[in-house]
């Protein structure tokens, strides 16, 4: 798949890493199993910090997404691109709905017009 | 008309026509590029890029053959090598900027119409990794591994350990000289080859096999072109060791210049064929846009590139890293280098034109020629000998132009001299010291011709 590192964005360099990768396997992109490049030839061939990378790939294992190894680089977790790992949102999770719910109140945006928009994010992400 | 003038004169043109080539090459779209502008699908078939591109096209056919008309001046000075090699420097030297004028002119037009119509990507400016390109070795291209160039290595070392059993004399360390540089470039170029090799991927858009494809390409040229140069150096080495003579030194070096020449064109030209071919259906979704990184489409500024030297958007070449300041010294040494040549021509111009002076006082020969100055003093002269045509020579260590030879020579039936002549003013005086020899001359006969009648008396 396409990362897609913004530079300018406040965004830190490793959260927007991490963001896409998650992007990737919800859309389908990145399918169970599928091997990811190694901390050391994406910090390489992406001229991004190897730290900044390992930070990526850290998050993402530490959340289920991914799992590392050693002498084959990073998967895609099963569990993950199955969308078996239905554990409801988590802490992190709900805190950053009710920023974007606050946000979206303060805008006047309605609880159906949010609804609408959510799902219709929910399916352009989510294809299978 | 002398030989000078049939090497430089087809050399300038063969610059015009380079520079021609590549700034009428930006105006085909590949890898979404034109002009250095990159633009979607439906921008590059527009009809207001078609005109931009058309009126670009116009100067540029009449700024370069302006360019050719002008160094068809050097007709005029065609027998003067100092004079041709300040004309056409100067030519050569418009032709590298001139050119790009237009160029300049119409990016920045076209990138002001990409802003009017709205073609701006939004990943335009953003870092593209792509993944898979990564990660499955989709690009499958092999360094060719150091095996191919062990040969050129050996037949260069084998070359020069020829060399060191030649008749040591004056020439002879020029060719060993010669046996080393050409030692050390084959080195270089077996070093650069893994450089280039590991450079990082070509990324187009989302299709990986297409950038996949265009990163092969990319590496199977330069891998073909750096062999290609090291074989043509090692035979090159062969050549000047085993016949070191002026003729094999000139016939030889033409050969090497022409077949470096041969295999970058080439090699430019298809890469870029090839780029247009593979890319023209991009564009349509996501794809590279780093046009803020590029100062008029030229010029490569990305502070947030930790790489120093990257490669060219378009064709095989590499270009620097303004951000970085080892990138910022390069660019201050090249630009340094290209603003050294009017320097050096006026420098030629002098050497070749001003007046040599000898005189003879005290017991003493001074010859003196701005900063040159030869002093010879009489009683140290065991013989002089008027020679009244210049015996054939070549040039050790030293100047040798039109109107003014200076330094360590070696003449037929003579050996070494110091020389100090304008070859072109017969006769020439001859000395020899127990030390060393001397072939002194001014620009007037009749001066020579005196100079030597007090030397002699002297010396008897």
């Amino acid at each position: 798949m396409l990362l897609e590192l913004d530079f300018s964005s406040d965004t830190p360099i490793y959260l927007q890493i991490r963001n896409q990768i998650v992007k990737g396997i919800a859309s389908g992109e990145l399918e169970a199993d599928e091997r990811l490049p190694t901390v050391r030839g994406l910090a390489e061939q992406s001229g991004i910090n190897m730290m900044t990378v390992s930070k990526a790939y850290q998050v993402l294992k530490n959340e289920g997404y991914i799992k590392t190894d050693r002498r084959s680089g990073a998967i895609v977790a099963a569990a993950a691109a199955d969308g078996s790992q239905h554990k409801g949102l988590g802490e992190r999770e709900r805190n950053a709905l009710e920023v974007i719910i606050a946000e979206a109140k303060i805008q006047g945006i309605s609880r159906e017009a949010f609804l609408t928009e959510c799902g219709e994010i929910y399916d352009k992400e989510v294809i299978k | 008309m002398s030989l000078f003038f049939w090497i430089l004169f087809p050399t300038s043109i063969m610059v015009i026509a380079l520079i021609y080539y590549v700034l009428r090459n930006a105006t085909k779209p590949k890898k979404n590029i034109i002009l250095g502008v990159t633009l979607p699908f439906e921008g590059r078939n527009s009809a207001e890029v078609a005109e931009l591109c058309r009126k670009f096209k116009r100067w540029l056919n009449i700024i370069c053959a302006s360019l050719v008309i002008v160094s068809l001046g050097s007709l005029f000075f065609a027998e003067r090598f100092s004079l041709i090699l300040t004309y056409l420097m100067a030519v050569v030297f418009l032709s590298i900027f001139l050119p790009y004028i237009p160029y300049i002119k119409y990016n920045k037009k076209l990138r002001a119409l990409k802003r009017e119509k709205n073609w701006i990507n939004p990943a335009a400016g953003k870092l593209m990794v792509d993944t898979k390109l990564i990660t499955e070795n989709n690009i499958d291209s092999r360094f060719f591994g150091f095996k191919w160039f062990s040969a050129p290595l050996l037949i260069s070392i084998a070359a020069l350990i020829y060399g060191y059993f030649l008749d040591l004399d004056s020439s002879t360390w020029g060719v060993l000289i010669l046996l080393w540089m050409n030692l050390g470039i084959i080195l270089m170029f077996t070093a650069l080859s893994v450089f280039i090799f590991r450079q990082r991927p070509e990324i187009i858009d989302r299709d990986t096999a297409l950038s996949a494809a265009l990163t092969r390409i990319r590496r199977h040229f330069w891998n073909r072109s750096w062999i290609l140069m090291t074989y043509s150096t090692a035979l090159w080495s062969v050549a000047i060791a085993l016949f070191p003579s002026q003729m094999t030194f000139i016939v030889s070096t033409f050969a090497y210049a022409a077949i470096l020449l041969v295999v970058a064109i080439y090699s430019e030209m298809k890469i870029r064929s090839l780029q247009y071919k593979l890319t023209e259906n991009s564009g349509s979704d996501a794809y590279v846009d780093e046009d803020d990184y590029w100062i008029w489409g030229l010029l490569y500024y990305n502070p947030n590139d930790t790489r120093v030297v990257k490669n060219e958007r378009i064709g095989m070449g590499m270009t620097i890293n303004l951000a970085k300041p080892a990138g910022k010294f390069q660019m201050a040494l090249a630009a340094l280098a290209i603003l050294l040549i009017p320097f050096t021509c006026v420098w030629m111009i002098m050497e070749d034109y001003t007046p040599k002076s000898v005189s003879v006082s005290d017991e003493t020969v001074i010859a003196h020629h701005l900063r040159d100055e030869y002093v010879i003093k009489l009683d140290d002269v065991t013989e002089a000998e008027l020679v009244e045509t210049l015996p054939s020579n070549v040039r050790v260590v030293g100047i040798g132009l039109d109107n003014s030879s200076k330094g360590l020579f070696n003449f037929t039936g003579y050996g070494d001299a110091e020389t100090f002549i304008n070859p072109k003013v017969p006769p020439f005086i001859y000395l020899e010291t127990a030390e060393k020899n001397y072939m002194i001359g001014t620009d007037s006969a009749d001066e020579t011709k005196e100079i030597f009648e007090e030397i002699k008396v002297n010396v008897e």
